[in-house]
């Protein structure tokens, strides 16, 4: 590693040794996962440093009322208390999962269940009623949620024979769900490859299949894919959620897919209502067993979500138990909950990269097309007082990239992100006076388009930014509010925003080659920034075909350091996501990347169980 | 000294002084005295909008902070002799955002009405002046810009044109505009048969002459009603609109803004922040509305207490 | 009176017609359109991709003939397909009807329950210390913001008394109970704000009739207040306040955009709210097209209504 970045920075030395082994082992499961092989679901017990050393662990306070919070603690001491892998500790799981109840949380109906249409990333969220090839783990009893690794869904095994092929070995005895058009019937290869094809011409999964030349069916559960081109993300972002495997009868039906989610999955549909919410029951002929208990799935007997328009009207209802799990936008809102109900269950998740508040800029117009005017300008933020902010001590530095692909548990730390995220306004205008602008502002108005007020977070992180750029270097910053979010939309996805605009998509996805290359190859249709680097362009298009882990490692670090070094988008802070369920209610858990069961942790829906 | 007494004041003739009808009129000051006795809300109310435009005019000067500048380490304060009512989410002071917010609220509240009541009276008394067919087109064009849910109005214009102040007033004018048009046009029409009218027209005097000079002066009232009962309602409404997230863009603080940015998210923690901006509406809109009562029962005569 | 009728309709057709024009116009102005809103998150895919679905929800044509297929739909009663949802424009409003409704009812009694006692009082008894209470009462209630009381109760509720309302909507036949339960706090809240100005139009209008000439007739007559009241003020001071309070049902059923929103109901108010924001092109014309209509039948209403109360009234 080079002088200027370092891999790893642990704060206290006694987690050290172990933090190391965990990094170690994960980056090796990472590497084996990728290039030789798949294997069968793994006891979490299993893999070394994930458990508490080896000792016996620690006192586990994961409610309010074992230990009270008292809203000064530290982020590092929250994210440890109230760590996933804490959770296997809380008392249900002496005696085990138990059967029944309903399931209920907020969750709106989608506006169209066509999977092969343009709506279908929202379908991510509705991943209960099919399966995929493979997934993420999921579950109180994971190894680390923190961290992403591949299980399977529909396929046992995986293997990787050479650099162009995937082969999936099915489990032996899927049913698709008991209503028509399937009825029940056997489910076979031939399904993947219809659904596959399918989603080749579909606007939104296409992307995810592009170097799929042709699948093969040797027999029907041995699936086979041939690749164009070597593709070091495949497998990774087969796990993403939208890729739910739907049946031929349903698809070639006069109505399509948009009659209903029917798949091979553990719940079926039964209905639902815009702004009310949707009901499914338990699918009795479900396939898959829990891999952590070997008990048939799933557990509860019905899911009945319900939808909340405004905030602590979701608040209120969650305090009376109306529903079942929550996620707190923020600390207040989360010790507020503590205070009128100290039993609940908190679980803190490190920040996903997909999902944090930072700014895109024209580099193709003046005076953001000078590197020191956007390096300038980064150093004018305070980062250190937004997370003590609005975000009350939760959040990390941001940028969006995966730092789970190196092993690395919580968000990047200052060190890692290079000179010009550090706060420093001496050299920023020193910065600004070599750019020309030695009397300080930037010559002209500076518009800052916000992205839509719902999104608290982001608009209190705009307005800070804005207010430092003022204060900081005199600059004259016009901020407008976008009227709704489909006017945002047409700023930033149609690159229509005239200087700065605040934005918080990055990806999603599992895998960092979304994270490299679309936002930063010349040629990516969602490159929203105009990049146009083509040291960038040969970079990110070396590590989509690199399948050496620590190559590619390798690779993704060095357009890291260039896209900061370039301040190509100006970053901020990245919160940590919350998670509060009441105590009687077990694996309903977010991962780094989902929020279950909304969002794309939908499909923890079939481990979530009660105890009541 | 014995004294006639029947219920109409107007004729108590009280033997050995001057008939009131001959007296020479008390100054303006004390006849403004005395009406301010006959009603004491609508002084009240008078006094309280003074008040208040004169602290949206002096606001840089009363407030004691930037509103404007943040401080996130200084956030959600209680009140306290730094900061009279507190910090907000952002760590800006509460007050001063509040004395800054009446500028906003006031200034879109009052130009909206102006702009809308004005517009729809000129509108009303020309189509109720001229009448027949072009009457008829520009009633139905009235009404179906009422028919229309105002709020959709009011979404479509601004999310159309974009959030900012001036925005914000047409939407509002627009939506004030049919209701004034209809009002002022019922009253030219009741005055148009008049006399006096039609002798100017005989007379030989231009429509546009006997609009302003003549159907003016008598729909005068109304105006002044419909104008102090409207103000409440803009103001009402630019909070909804700020509510709804498309009031005046930040950092400018309107009281409506106020309420739907912090005052909604941390209600439990910081109950200030949503508390002195919805009490500054309802004082303001509570004031107008009580000197637009005062006022109309001041101007109309049949409701003058006996 | 056949003739004013057919002369109403006519009027009305001609100003349906105009609204749905200048809305249509008026929509395309709307930064951004429905397939930004449908990819959602996806953001951006390749540019034939996006042509295609454009082409499929049929928002490439020209203006004019989007507009006359909408037309000449709608003018057969069919107002297509939702642009965003897998949806018919009329389904989605017919399921809204319901909640609208109910609360639209809800709301009105409580309005009329609190306006025409306490307004006819008022005036009877004016400048007396009820009087004054009852005047500054309304006043406050036009007043207050009433999403601010919303959240402010909701919030009071939970916290000082432990009870917060089932904040899920269930149909009225599928659970009486739960479903007043969940329409109470928003129907008191829009009930008083309602109320409180027809609380004052009524004291206004009450005052203006009590000064009558008949009244003080009947008074020196020797009739009983109340019953003079009854008789013969009520008809005619309520003109004014029917007008008002049919501006006001006209509201209520347009839906009550705010209050759907802080209480999550599903009614009409919410579905325009998502229309317009969702850039839901035929569901906007569908929704505006329903309320105008709506709007126009409660004028027509309103104006025969006087005709009932006030025998002076006649329509050639």
């Amino acid at each position: 590693m080079t002088g200027r970045y370092r891999v790893h920075q642990t704060r206290k030395a006694a987690v050290t040794r172990r933090w190391a082994l965990g990094a170690l082992a994960t980056g090796a499961s990472a590497a084996f996962l990728a290039a030789c092989g798949g294997r069968k679901e793994e006891r979490a017990a299993q893999t070394p440093g994930t458990q508490a050393g080896g000792a016996a662990p620690q006192a586990v306070y994961l409610d309010a009322k074992s230990k009270p919070v008292t809203g000064k603690e530290k982020i590092e001491e929250l994210r440890e208390r109230f760590h996933p892998r804490n959770l296997k500790h809380l008392p249900g799981w002496k005696t085990g999962p138990k059967y029944g109840g309903t399931l209920r949380f907020p969750l709106n109906v989608p506006v169209s269940w066509d999977l092969t249409g343009p709506a279908a990333s929202a379908l991510a969220s509705y991943a209960m009623f099919h399966n995929k090839l493979v997934d993420f783990e999921m579950g109180d009893l994971s190894e680390n949620l923190n961290l992403v690794k591949m299980t399977g869904d529909l396929s046992q095994s995986w293997e990787q024979p050479d650099k162009l092929t995937f082969v999936f070995k099915l489990h032996p005895n899927i049913k698709w769900q008991n209503v028509p058009p399937v009825n029940g019937r056997q489910f076979t290869s031939e399904d993947v490859k219809y659904c596959v094809e399918a989603y080749q011409k579909a606007p939104v999964q296409s992307v995810i299949y592009r170097d799929v030349e042709r699948v093969e069916t040797p027999d029907a559960t041995t699936v086979v894919f041939k690749m164009k081109q070597p593709a070091a993300y495949f497998l990774r972002v087969l796990m993403q959620p939208m890729n739910l495997i739907f049946s031929r009868e349903q698809h070639e039906s006069p109505q399509g897919l948009k009659s209903g989610p029917i798949g091979t999955g553990p719940f079926i549909y039964e209905g639902g209502q815009d702004r009310v919410g949707l009901k499914a029951r338990k699918n009795s002929d479900y396939f898959k067993k829990d891999p952590f208990t070997g008990k048939q799935l799933p557990y509860v007997d019905r899911i009945e979500t319900q939808f909340y328009a405004d905030t602590n009207a979701a608040v209120a209802a969650f305090r009376d138990k109306q529903f079942d799990v929550y996620w707190p936008q923020n600390r207040s809102i989360w010790m507020d909950i503590l205070k009128s109900n100290p039993e609940v269950i908190t679980q803190i998740t490190t920040p996903p990269p997909s999902a944090q508040p930072y700014f895109a800029w024209r580099l193709d117009k003046p005076p953001f097309n000078d590197v020191r005017v956007r390096r300038a300008l980064s150093m004018a933020i305070d980062r250190e007082a937004i997370i003590a902010g609005p975000f009350d001590g939760m959040a990390g530095y941001g940028y969006a990239q995966d730092q789970t692909f190196f092993g690395q548990e919580w968000p990047w730390t200052p060190d890692q992100l290079g000179l010009y995220v550090q706060f420093n306004l001496a050299e920023a205008k020193k910065l600004l006076a070599a750019a020309g602008f030695a009397s300080g502002g930037l010559g002209r108005k500076i518009e800052i388009y916000h992205i839509t007020t719902t999104l608290t977070i982001a608009f209190d992180t705009t307005q800070l930014v804005a207010d430092m750029w003022r204060r900081n270097l005199g600059i004259d910053v016009v901020e407008t509010i976008p009227p709704d979010a489909a006017a945002w939309q047409q700023k930033f996805f149609g690159v229509q925003y005239d200087d700065v605009i605040m934005t918080w998509y990055a990806g999603p996805s599992l895998d960092p080659d979304a994270y490299a290359y679309d936002p930063l190859h010349s040629k990516s249709p969602k490159n929203y920034f105009k990049v146009n680097d083509p040291e960038l362009d040969r970079l990110t298009e070396a590590q989509r075909v690199e399948f050496d882990v620590p190559k590619r490692q390798q690779l993704l670090k060095e357009i890291m350091q260039r896209d900061l070094d370039q301040m190509y988008r100006i970053w901020t802070v990245t919160p940590y996501k919350i998670n509060v369920r009441h105590p009687y209610l077990y694996n309903a858990v977010d991962q780094i990347h989902a929020w279950g069961p909304r969002g794309w942790g939908s499909k923890v829906c079939e481990y979530i169980w009660m105890d009541k | 000294m014995a004294t006639a007494r029947t219920r109409d004041d107007a004729s108590v003739v009280q033997v050995g002084r001057t008939p009131e009808a001959f007296r020479a009129k008390p100054s303006l000051l004390v006849r403004t005295w005395r009406l301010a006795h006959r009603k004491p809300l609508g002084a009240i109310s008078a006094v309280l909008i003074l008040l208040l435009v004169l602290a949206a005019v002096l606001a840089p000067l009363i407030a004691p902070y930037d509103p404007n500048a943040t401080s996130p380490r200084e956030r959600l304060q209680a009140p306290s002799s730094k900061h009279w009512l507190g910090t907000d989410d952002l760590g800006r002071d509460v007050f001063s955002r509040i004395v800054m917010g009446a500028r906003t609220s006031l200034w879109a509240g009052v130009m909206a009405t102006i702009c809308g009541t004005l517009l729809g009276s000129l509108i009303g008394m020309l189509s109720g002046y001229m009448g027949g067919h072009a009457d008829m087109i520009v009633q139905r064009i009235m009404d179906s810009l009422q028919v229309l849910p105002l709020l959709v109005l009011l979404l479509v214009i601004v999310v159309a044109l974009g959030p900012s102040l001036w925005n914000v007033i047409w939407a509002l004018s627009l939506g004030i505009l049919p209701a004034a048009s209809r009002i002022v046009r019922g009253a030219t029409l009741s005055v148009k048969n008049e006399q006096f009218v039609e002798a100017a027209r005989v007379l030989g005097a231009r429509p546009i002459r006997i609009v302003f000079r003549h159907i003016l002066p008598n729909v005068t009232a109304p105006i002044i009603v419909i104008a102090s009962v409207t103000i409440g309602g803009a103001i009402l409404a630019e909070a909804s609109l700020s509510f709804l997230g498309l009031g005046v863009p930040p950092p400018t603080p309107s009281w409506g803004g106020m309420l739907a940015a912090s005052g909604r998210r941390y209600f439990e923690r910081a109950p200030t922040l949503a508390v002195f901006p919805g009490l500054a509406i309802t004082l303001t809109v509570l004031a107008f509305n009580l000197l637009g009562d005062t006022l109309r029962d001041v101007l109309d005569p049949r409701l003058r207490k006996r | 009176m056949t003739a004013y009728i057919v002369r109403r309709l006519f009027a009305a057709l001609f100003v349906l017609l105009l609204m749905s024009f200048v809305v249509f116009r008026l929509v395309r102005w709307l930064p951004g359109d429905a397939l930004l809103v449908k990819l959602g998150e996806a953001g951006r895919i390749p540019p034939d991709k996006m042509e295609a679905a454009r082409k499929e929800m049929g928002i490439d044509r020209p203006f004019m003939v989007q507009y006359a297929s909408w037309l000449s739909r709608a003018i057969r009663g069919d107002l297509g397909r939702s642009l965003i949802w897998d949806e018919g424009v009329a389904t989605r409003l017919r399921k809204g009807v319901p909640i609208t409704l109910e609360l639209a009812i809800l709301s009105s009694a409580v309005a009329i329950t609190i306006a025409l006692p306490i307004g006819i009082l008022s005036a009877v008894k004016q400048d007396t210390l009820l009087d004054y209470i009852a005047r500054v009462v309304a006043i406050t209630g036009l007043a207050v913001p009433s999403f601010w009381l919303a959240t402010v109760a909701l919030l009071y509720l939970t916290l000082w008394f432990g009870w917060t309302p089932p904040l899920r909507y269930t149909p009225f036949f599928d659970d009486p109970i739960t479903n007043l339960k969940t329409f109470i706090l928003p129907s008191l809240i829009l009930g008083f704000s309602l109320g409180a100005s027809l609380t004052r139009m009524t004291r206004s209008t009450v005052l203006e009739v009590l000064r009558n000439d008949y009244v003080r007739t009947a008074r020196a007559k020797g009739l009983q207040d109340r019953i003079v009241i009854a008789r013969h003020v009520l008809k005619n001071a309520l003109i004014p306040v029917v007008t008002i309070f049919g501006l006001q049902v006209t509201n209520l059923l347009g839906g009550s955009v705010i209050m759907e929103s802080l209480f999550s109901f599903p009614g009409i108010g919410g579905v325009t709210l998502q229309a317009v924001s969702q850039r839901d092109y035929t569901q906007i014309q569908g929704n505006v097209l329903f309320l105008g209509t709506i709007a126009l039948m409660m004028n027509v209403l309103v104006d025969i209504s006087y005709a009932w109360l006030d025998p002076r009234i006649r329509y050639a």
